[in-house]
């Protein structure tokens, strides 16, 4: 049971309902994209199923209820990158990158190589003395990540494949360090472990994930490979506006936004 | 791998290396300062006894007659357990001051400035003026712990008052908690006036006592029932270390990271109530020390609470030993109250931290 498994999952927040029972799955080996438009749900989902916000409805990692995990026994098996994360005090990015070697499963010799070959991968190298107010929102953001890699070191364990969830892992990253974020999630997933991210950006949901969860009012829109999600009829009723995805031969989808498109699409926004 | 490369890497080693090393020669450097103070504390004073005279004398090293009995009595009755109450209080206080800005995420709390020594003081003072009334049948038994207990109690009731109003959905805001902090303070403290205005002339000494703070009031019935709380405050500190570090990146990091959040914030609460409460039931209200020995710290090892708890308590203890020196000998013979000097000393330091950080403010 290599999964993250969500069955008629419901979260509210006070009154408010945000998710009204969806059902998820993503499987260990792939790269699974949330996406959709703001407001759909996507970041609660992911909250709901790495156990952050309370839901009902059954959710279970590797086959087992996420109830019956204790506290660190889901940190050794599932990391989550936050959209932001505010550090309150100054520490350096060796010692944030250090909280993750602590919280996770791997016992290694010397945890300063650990952090070192963790900032090496997120291309931090040499940046582990710098503290971490004095570097810039994406820089910040990959040392939150190389800090969760460390909690999840070995993509796979003996209680099955570790996780790395991800709420929009890109959105404060310049191309190239979105493209060496995705590339480092679908090498993780290649390597036995399973990836979970919301993601805004639908060129890179088509291009690294393999299974796509289109999320819309708090519902499953769609779900399924790139080519049967990401459809002009599809995406256009999900995001409320048209969209008309191209085919590259060998390279999959991919959306351009067009300027023409512009008008008819606050027209359906305003709605 | 190019030179330049090379030699960067050598030197973020080398600078990470020197950052590994540094907190435990500043806790080596901090013990031999408590040495330091408590000498110059024991030293300090309107008779001229000498600690290393008594050290010799202790140690068998001094004749038998080098020493006056009346030194020796000055230095071992009055100054000794001062000396060693302040390095427990001053403990109790700048590691409640860590703890609690670690627990609210922000340099600026303090169990001084967010109304909790108050409401221990208001706890100490109940016990005062109406335990005699109360607790009777039982004033024999629990009369020693009925002081510390009610200030912890007082303690413990405004934390968690602060607590709840200041944090919603998990986020706690510095503006409402330093206004909910006054506003409990002022409360406390009306509530404590109207005691005060109930007392009678025994207890008025008594009450008097709190509201300067003063470590006058040493005896070794007192230090034991310091030691027996901060002992059992400070085994639980290595735990909360690690659970405060990860909730530096926020309460949901932590939890992702396998702390038990609830638990970690309920122990810390319950631990800063404990040593406020204590430390005001035998030394009154002195502020200042839990927020300015913290924030020297960060600076100088950086805010890894492993290292920084124990730094704390080390430089706390020294700090209000010398505040107390100063106290006892700037008008002697007669003797300011050791709040007046931590507040003399403190208060600029705050006011220049919060320019400083002014941003902070607007959270």
């Amino acid at each position: 049971m290599s999964t993250i498994s969500a069955k008629d999952v419901i979260v509210r927040y006070g009154h408010e309902t945000i998710l009204h029972g969806v059902d998820f799955l993503a499987r260990a080996g792939e790269v699974t994209v949330v996406a959709g438009p703001n407001g759909s749900g996507k970041s609660t989902l992911v909250k709901a199923v790495s156990g952050e916000v309370a839901s009902s409805g059954a959710i279970a990692i590797n086959g087992r209820a996420l109830g019956a995990y204790e506290g660190w026994q889901l940190a050794a098996q599932r990391g989550v990158l936050a959209q932001e994360t505010t550090v309150a005090f100054p520490f350096t990015a060796a010692e944030i990158v250090g909280l993750g070697v602590t919280a996770g499963a791997t016992r290694v010799a010397r945890p300063a190589e650990l952090i070192e070959m963790a900032l090496d991968r997120v291309g931090l190298a040499g940046f582990g003395a710098r503290r971490i107010q004095t570097l810039s929102g994406g820089e910040r953001q990959r040392v939150q990540l190389a800090r969760v890699l460390c909690q999840i070191w070995e993509p796979l364990s003996a209680e099955g494949p570790r996780w790395l969830i991800m709420d929009e892992p890109v959105a404060s990253l310049d191309i190239r360090h979105q493209i060496g974020l995705m590339e480092l999630a679908r090498d993780y997933a290649r390597a036995g472990g399973g990836v979970v991210a919301v993601m805004h950006d639908l060129n890179l949901s088509a291009m690294y994930g393999d299974h796509v969860v289109l999320m819309k009012s708090g519902r499953v829109a769609a779900a399924g490979a790139p080519e049967e999600v990401l459809r002009p009829d599809i995406l256009s009723a999900v995001f409320a506006c048209p969209l008309h995805p191209n085919r590259v031969p060998d390279r999959g989808v991919f959306v351009l936004p067009q300027s023409a498109l512009a008008q008819p699409a606050l027209a359906l926004a305003a709605e | 791998m190019t030179g330049i490369a090379a030699a960067a890497d050598a030197d973020a080693g080398m600078r990470k290396g020197l950052r590994l090393a540094l907190p435990q020669i500043v806790i080596v450097l901090l013990v031999v300062a408590v040495v330091l103070a408590a000498g110059v504390s024991l030293t300090a004073g309107a008779s001229n006894a000498s600690a290393l005279a008594v050290a010799a004398h202790w140690l068998g090293l001094a004749a038998p007659d080098a020493i006056s009995a009346r030194d020796l009595l000055i230095v071992e009755s009055i100054r000794l357990p001062r000396v060693v109450m302040g390095l427990l209080v001053g403990a109790a206080l700048a590691v409640s001051g860590a703890v609690m800005q670690g627990i609210f995420r922000n340099p600026l709390a303090d169990p001084g400035l967010a109304g909790v020594s108050a409401g221990a003081g208001l706890g100490a003072a109940a016990m005062i003026v109406l335990g005699g009334s109360l607790a009777l049948p039982m004033a024999g038994v629990v009369g020693y712990a009925a002081l510390p207990a009610a200030a912890f109690l007082g303690g413990l009731t405004t934390t968690v008052i602060l607590y709840v109003l200041s944090t919603r959905l998990g986020r706690t805001s510095i503006a409402t908690m330093l206004l909910a902090g006054i506003a409990l303070g002022a409360l406390s403290g009306a509530a404590t006036g109207l005691l005060v205005y109930m007392a009678d002339d025994k207890q008025l000494r008594d009450l008097t006592f709190w509201s300067m703070g003063s470590l006058g009031g040493a005896t070794w019935p007192r230090i034991v029932t310091l030691s027996v709380v901060l002992a059992a405050s400070f085994a639980v500190l290595p735990f909360l270390a690690r659970g405060l570090n990860a909730l530096a990146l926020g309460e949901a990091a932590a939890w992702h990271m396998g702390i038990s959040v609830e638990r970690l914030k309920r122990s810390a609460i319950v631990i800063v109530a404990a040593m406020t409460g204590v430390s005001v039931a035998v030394s009154g209200g002195i502020g200042f020390v839990g927020i300015v020995v913290p924030h020297v710290l960060r600076l100088a090892i950086g805010p890894d609470h492993r290292f920084l708890l124990p730094a704390s308590a080390l430089l706390g203890g020294a700090l209000l030993v010398l505040a107390d020196a100063v106290a006892r000998t700037v008008a002697a013979p007669a003797e300011l109250p050791i709040g007046i000097v931590t507040a003399l000393a403190g208060a600029p330091f705050f006011l220049w931290l919060l320019l400083r950080r002014r941003s902070i403010l607007d959270m």
